[in-house]
């Protein structure tokens, strides 16, 4: 924050109180910051003036009339009456007018919600309303977990200038005007049918109850500023919590830098599931094939000793939903303790490929730029994601970039809501992305478009990689990938000569879940360092990633090839973590998660310690994997619910949500941000960075080692130890974020500011250079459609729900928008199937089949199909996928044959 | 086909059919997809899409929305504030005028769709009926005899009561003479005959000299222009600002001093926003001048534009002008043909709105946003247009400009008066002989203008509505008060942008204000709660003191309003809404009174 000066205030003077204020500071500014009371009825704190609400007029010695306070910028010397006789009279008539706009005139604040008219009103002494109220009969309630009523809303806008103007979605507008005025979607339709997309920021903003939560619950007694446990864009979140442990809301955080006060539905309504009667909340033990309820020790120590038996033939998954200090314990326990490298997490079936050809080509694997930085862009290339569904947040600055002037191009065989704002959509056919990618890098060799500086100052391998690309000629490359040979042209040079700033490159699970993961990730980034979009504010190479603390649990070392920080697991490195933790496994490299279900399958994997990941509902082709897994002799799985994998576990712990802990998550954008305690456990729940110590303590008691290396009194501690030994952190520990909110890795020392860029200066390789990597288009993908399985289907997700639905099938409002699963078919495709949108229809695959509802669409091409992964009412894609994989572990959950019939 | 014939004659009908508008729906897409991908196209675009179907289609709003990058909700609640859009398909539409010039000249009070004003109060009363204007209740008449030399009077109003547009002879802009409407003149405009009548136009003439006189489209050369340019643009200004021209509009502000502004801020880019909309029920000056005499107004343009170092003009032409807006953009196509349109120039068509009135709302209305004013600081002159300078000029002032250029600022203010110089035109309408435009000296009594321009009243005159919904009511009592912007406003009302309407004593006042009350009530933008919420408060007040329910409470209650509203609201149009409720109580005590005892004088209230 600047320094504000002496020469900076401006002294003013408010009912004959001096203050001095800000240059900048609107007259209500200044009322506000005295402390004397004024209404301010449509001006919302993160909204700029509207002067529409008329209610905090006052007198300005000098001017002429009654201006509003919130529309009339402060001089020196200026003279504010907010109260006198005269400009009360009219705000007192304002008011009067605007509680002639309510049915009970604004005599009452609803549930769970505050109308400020109530306060004008008391604070004007009015008693009884002047007024008759003019009725409104308009209310909508289409919408899961608001209501939308126009009888209590005063039309003061605050809603759609959330609405519009921070969320960019544009679902309500004001409709008509003078007093036919109102609130209304496209066509007045019933907001449901609308483009809305439940954000809540309406909801949020309405300081009248207009818009009002359909749940009742307890008036809140604190409020916890936490981060949101959703996706990887670490929306900043406060909890309201009621006196009886529960939460009653979460609420925006306009400080946090990574959402600026933004949300979307899950952040801002996603939360039953913590308090949810489903929640585990005591160990089981399973006992004559039954799950029963068992003490704490007596679960502990069954697991303790069964690890113990099991070392040697063990394996671990950490979860990307965890905090860094639980994926950090959980890393120490499998090296230190357990002797092994097998662990690892989700990011394998996420980002592994594009981790590894950054780290590759990069020297890194995180996103080498800031949210900010699509927002300043001049070109955005969004490649294999539906960011509006999976990181709505980051999509708004998207759309700003747009706003601003910005070319948007979407690189997605399927329609998204992204390409209402796209002015290039390059459809290609599935699996061809690295034929595509270098068309794209052959237009910039061809049209000497190619940033050759960059090229000469920060790459090397250009020659190899140059040749590669010279085999990939746009009429060629519009033959592979069916995209028409002007628009390769046009994005090519859109994304090399961008109209300002600079081009930024963004990509999802389109790109890394296929057999060519690896290879189509190292086209992208070929292309990015080819344009030369690396290393400065405005451009950038940016994986979008998937889970709240995917990216945190990578850095604390959840991946079988690398040390928290990854850091290799070289001798020196080995050393310097064995002196730190007392032991350190010898074992070279472990198993992905992929290796360990195979290995478990051939019985050479015997336990398994699962910690809040769902291998059960989450493989391709999961007949198979549950048949691997079931394999295993011991399964422990540590969960807040008791999901696929955890009913066919050995012993089941109960694990505390993201609420009820503390620690930290890691973003999309590196920033290392605090999650707080809100709530006390429930039930016998405990932290997942307790559990594993309290296990590690009882394996080291058995086996003779030191157990005080696992004596953590408080999360804090754990992430000073993983500080001290990980250079990318050391400057950060919870004390500095307490202070100054998230910092962006890396962060060497205490006074390191953090890094909003990566490869400013070079890049994090020996040489100091990127490296172009050449790669050669495979086949499309390992299963492609023939005359008995026509169809190839794309998996993926969808707002309403999480992942694989565990959490977010225990939120009502979520279940209500989308209740089943729904498979997307060409409505060309329909007729040919005779397949009718909303009714019940049979996907199969060779490995299984599955029963769910047809929505017919042009979204998708003519033969491909779209599935979300998400589990509902027994459905779920994976038992479809096929368990193919790319070098790096990763399943081809992007394509494989299917048939589809109605059911 | 060339445009302009081998002896330098310019094809209006050629022009004309290049600039009309491609009905067909067919390439409607395409040329959505013309516009630039920009906000500001909104009302461009939605014009578009009106006028090949009529309406505005759900499906092409979405196109619109999708090419813009407009929200499609924020498509169509801006689409819906606007009242000329229709948002559902019309199987036919009929339109009836209730404006107080209609009513007073037999028209209805109500009607089932009815519009505030069509703007052919001359030839009331009015009706629109599938998009064709209907004069004089739907009685038409024949054209005259003409030969090829006889100018024929071809504007909205004659169009209205008679074929003119087929019309032989020499078509040309009405002289004002509405009335007579069809009339043709055989002398070169100096005196036009109907069937029955036959009127000499007023000597003196300076904004109208040309109108109803010389072929609208005869190519004229632009000699103030030549010579504004030879000036140089810093006594251009000075000429303008020593003329003591005020702004036409309604405010009357020193054109030179806004100038001055525009000219002191340091920018890129400086707009001229003229300001062609007109929405003012009764006031039909604007569209007079654009009918009759469009190249002077695009010189005064040019010439304004010289005189602001302006960068870009924007036109805004009232969107139910339509002859205005065809033969404004003829007259530019001939302009520009000529060589004489130095900078880029722009024509946008609006869809109705008294707030459009309000600079702020223009420019919002013009930057595709709902039509709803600012609060300023900033003011448009500082910051406007794309956030640049503009000044925004009524097309009255700047038809002003070439007689200023070429006579110099002593000839201008050697008409009017000392603080307004010049002249005014005034729509005079209502219960008058003569209805139809009159150019006056400013300080003209309110009498002369009824008695010898208007011919005098059909009736014993009760009251003229003076300075339109936002002006006032003056009993017959103040007919000696100059037509100037103090003495207007010693009584009780504005000069606003000139409409007088008569009313006869069998009009009741109550009445005749009560409709104003509705006007404002139905025109208010909604943004602000005084105004929004203010003039529907008012209005049942006033319904409550028609029907003899009214007590000391309504009276204490609509003083109050009228506070609030003057001072509560965002913008003039709620400010001023009070005026003629004012003006009522201030005037016609006893005939509120009377009400209040359950008698309406009139006869009129129940």
């Amino acid at each position: 924050m600047a320094v504000i000066t002496e020469t900076e205030l401006l002294s003013v003077s408010i009912d004959a109180q001096s203050i001095s204020v800000p240059i900048g500071f609107s007259a209500l500014d200044a009322i506000n910051a005295s402390g004397v009371y004024i209404p301010q009825l449509c001006k919302d704190p993160d909204q700029k003036a509207r002067g529409a609400c008329r209610t905090c007029l006052v007198q300005v010695e000098g001017m002429r009339g009654f201006p509003a306070s919130c529309t009339t910028p402060c001089v020196d010397g200026m003279k504010i009456t907010v109260n006198g006789p005269e400009v009360n009279r009219i705000r007192r008539g304002v008011i009067e007018l605007t509680m002639g706009m309510h049915p009970d005139a604004c005599q009452t604040n609803r549930p769970n919600t505050h109308n400020d008219v109530v306060d004008a009103a008391r604070a004007h002494g009015i008693e009884t309303p002047r007024f008759a109220p003019l009725p409104d009969p308009s209310v909508d309630t289409s919408n899961p977990f608001f209501t939308i009523d126009m009888q209590q809303c005063i039309l003061c806008a605050r809603c759609v200038t959330a609405c519009d103007e921070v969320q960019h979605i544009g679902a309500i507008s004001l409709l008509g005007r003078g007093s036919q005025m109102k609130v209304g979607a496209f066509e007045d339709q019933p907001l449901r049918e609308s483009i809305c997309t439940s954000c809540g920021s309406c909801f949020a903003a309405c300081p009248t109850g207009a818009i009002f939560p359909k749940k009742v619950r307890p008036e809140p007694v604190k409020r916890i500023d936490t981060t949101c446990p959703y996706c990887g864009v670490g929306c900043g979140i406060n909890l309201d919590v009621a006196a009886n442990n529960q939460i009653v809301r979460s609420d925006d955080s306009p400080p946090n830098e990574s959402s600026q006060g933004m949300l979307c539905v899950k952040g801002r309504f996603g939360f039953e599931f913590v308090n949810h009667r489903d929640r585990l909340k005591t160990p089981l033990i399973r006992r004559n094939g039954v799950l029963e309820e068992a003490s704490w020790d007596e679960a502990l120590n069954l697991v303790a000793e069964k690890f113990v038996q099991y070392r040697g033939s063990f394996g671990a998954l950490a979860s990307a939903k965890g905090t860094n200090e639980d994926a950090y314990v959980m890393q120490k326990f499998a090296r230190s303790v357990m002797d092994t490298n097998n662990i690892d997490h989700c990011t394998r079936l996420c980002h592994s490929p594009s981790v590894h050809a950054m780290l590759q080509s990069l020297g890194s694997g995180a996103t080498s730029n800031s949210y900010v930085d699509y927002e300043n862009a001049g070109c955005l290339m969004v490649v294999g994601s539906d960011s509006s569904s999976n990181h709505p947040v980051i999509t708004v600055r998207f759309r700003r970039a747009v706003k601003r002037g910005a070319v948007l191009i979407v690189v997605n065989p399927k329609w998204t809501e992204l390409n209402y704002y796209a002015d290039i959509w390059l459809r290609q056919k599935p699996g061809t992305d690295v034929a595509l990618f270098n068309g794209l890098a052959y237009v910039l060799l061809d049209e000497n478009l190619a940033d050759m500086d960059f090229i000469r100052a920060h790459t090397e391998g250009f020659d190899d990689w140059a040749a590669a690309v010279r085999e990939y000629p746009p009429a060629l490359v519009s033959e592979i990938t069916g995209v028409a040979e002007e628009d390769i042209v046009s994005a090519a040079r859109a994304f090399a000569k961008p109209p300002f700033s600079g081009s930024c490159m963004i990509w999802g699970m389109g790109v890394s879940q296929h057999s060519n993961g690896t290879a189509n990730a190292h086209g992208v980034i070929n292309l990015a360092l080819a344009a030369g979009m690396a290393g400065k504010p405005g451009n950038g190479i940016s994986p979008l990633r998937g889970q709240n603390n995917v990216q945190g649990c990578g850095d604390a070392g959840c991946i079988p090839d690398n040390l928290p920080g990854y850091q290799a697991l070289s001798g020196e490195n080995r050393q310097r973590f064995a002196d730190a933790w007392g032991h350190m496994t010898d074992e070279p490299a472990g198993l992905t998660v992929t290796a360990m279900v195979e290995a478990a399958g051939r019985g050479e994997l015997k336990a398994m310690y699962i910690v809040g990941e769902n291998p059960f509902l989450d493989e391709a082709n999961l007949a198979h994997a549950q048949h691997a897994m079931r394999n295993l002799e011991f399964i422990v799985v540590q969960d807040i619910f008791l999901q696929e994998t955890a009913q066919a576990a050995h012993v089941v712990l109960p694990a505390s949500s993201f609420a009820e802990k503390d620690g930290t998550f890691t973003n999309s954008e590196r920033r290392i941000q605090r999650v707080r305690r809100a709530l006390e456990p429930v039930g016998n729940s405990r932290p997942d960075w307790d559990i594993t110590s309290e296990i590690a303590r009882r394996v080291c008691q058995r086996l003779g080692m030191d157990p005080s290396q696992f004596a953590y009194e408080a999360p804090a501690d754990i992430f000073n130890e993983m500080a001290r030994l990980t250079p990318i952190i050391s400057g950060v520990s919870h004390e500095r974020l307490d202070r100054e909110g998230g910092i962006q890795w890396p962060c060497p020392t205490p006074d390191h500011p953090g890094t909003p860029n990566l490869y400013t200066e070079n890049f994090p390789r020996p040489s100091g250079l990127a490296r172009l990597t050449p790669v050669r288009q495979g086949p499309a993908a390992m299963e492609l459609p023939d005359d008995e399985y026509p169809i190839v289907l794309n998996t993926g997700r969808v707002l309403y729900h999480w992942h694989g639905g565990t959490i977010t099938s225990r939120v009502d409002g979520l279940v209500d928008l989308v209740p089943a699963v729904e498979a997307t078919i060409n409505p060309d495709d329909a007729d040919t199937y005779g397949i009718r949108h909303g009714q019940p229809v049979r996907v199969t695959s060779r490995r299984g089949s599955i029963l769910c509802k047809a929505r017919v669409k042009s979204e998708v091409a003519r033969g491909e199909l779209f599935m979300p992964f998400v589990s509902l009412q027994g459905a779920a894609a994976n038992f479809l996928t096929n368990n193919v994989y790319d070098p790096n572990g990763m399943p081809e959950y992007k394509v494989c044959a299917v048939r589809i019939a109605p059911a | 086909m060339p445009l302009r014939a081998d002896d330098g004659s310019v094809n209006v009908s050629k022009v004309i059919d290049r600039i009309q508008r491609v009905t067909a729906t067919s390439d409607l897409e395409q040329r959505i997809q013309a516009f630039p991908r920009q906000r500001t196209y909104l009302l461009p675009a939605l014009h578009e899409v009106h006028e090949a179907y009529g309406w505005l289609p759900p499906e092409a709003l979405e196109t619109v929305g999708l090419h813009l990058r407009v929200p499609k909700s924020e498509v169509f609640g801006i689409a819906s504030s606007f009242p000329d859009f229709l948002l559902e398909a019309p199987a036919h539409t009929e339109r009836v005028c209730t404006g107080a010039s209609c009513r007073a000249l037999g028209g209805p009070d109500h009607a089932d769709s009815s519009a505030d004003c069509l703007f052919i109060c001359g030839v009331g009363p009015a009706a629109e009926v599938d998009g064709h204007l209907v004069g004089r209740g739907g009685l038409r008449g024949a054209v005259p005899p003409v030969e090829s030399s006889t100018l024929v009077q071809d504007g909205s109003c004659s169009r209205a009561v008679a074929d003119t547009a087929h019309a032989g002879g020499i078509h040309v802009g009405c002289a004002g003479n509405c009335w007579q409407a069809p009339a043709v003149s055989h002398d070169g405009g100096r005196t036009w005959t109907s069937a029955t009548t036959t009127w000499s136009r007023p000597e003196d003439q300076r904004l109208l000299r040309d109108v109803g006189h010389v072929d609208p489209f005869a190519v004229k050369p632009y000699t103030a222009l030549e010579k504004a340019f030879s000036f140089g643009t810093d006594a251009v200004w000075q000429m303008v600002r020593d003329s003591g021209l005020r702004g036409r509009g309604g405010a009357y502000f020193p054109v030179g001093a806004k100038w001055q502004t525009a000219r002191d801020t340091a920018a890129d880019r400086k707009f001229l926003l003229v300001n062609a909309e007109e929405g003012e029920p009764g006031i039909y000056k604007d569209r007079h001048l654009l009918e009759g005499d469009p190249q002077r107004v695009v010189e005064g343009i040019l010439i304004a534009a010289f005189g602001i170092g302006a960068t870009n003009v924007v036109i805004f032409v009232n969107g139910e002008a339509r002859l205005s807006h065809e033969r404004l953009l003829a007259a530019i196509e001939v302009a520009r043909r000529a060589g004489n349109v130095y900078l880029p120039l722009e024509v946008r068509q609006g869809a109705g709105g008294y707030v459009l009135g309000e600079e702020t709302a223009l420019i919002n209305a013009i930057h595709g946003l709902r039509a709803e004013p600012l609060a300023r600081p900033p003011f448009p002159a500082v910051s406007g247009l794309q956030s640049s300078p503009t000044v925004i000029n009524n097309v009255e002032s700047l038809t002003n400009l070439p007689d200023i250029i070429l006579n110099g600022a002593d000839w201008f203010r050697s008409i009017g008066t000392e603080s307004t110089p010049g002249t005014k035109l005034v729509s005079l309408a209502g219960a008058v002989r003569h209805p139809g435009l009159y150019e006056v000296p400013l300080g003209t009594p309110l009498g002369s203008i009824v008695d010898d321009y208007g011919g005098g009243t059909t009736g014993d005159l009760g009251a003229l509505l003076v300075g339109g919904p936002s002006g006032s009511i003056l009993p017959a009592t103040l007919l000696d008060t100059p037509l100037d912007v103090q003495p207007l406003q010693a009584v009780g009302g504005i000069l606003g942008a000139g409409g007088i309407v008569a009313l006869t004593r069998e009009q009741c006042p109550v009445a005749a204000v009560r409709e104003l009350v509705a006007y404002n009530s139905r025109e208010s933008c909604g943004k602000c709660t005084p105004c929004r919420e203010g003039t529907v408060r008012m209005l049942n007040l006033f319904d409550d003191i028609r029907h003899a329910r009214a007590n000391d409470a309504t009276f204490s209650t609509l003083e109050d309003l009228n506070d609030i509203l003057a001072f509560g609201s965002l913008c003039g149009l709620g400010q001023m809404a009070p005026n003629p409720v004012r003006a009522l109580m201030r005037h016609f005590g006893p005939d509120v009174e009377a009400h209040r005892s359950g008698r309406c004088p009139a006869g009129v209230c129940a």
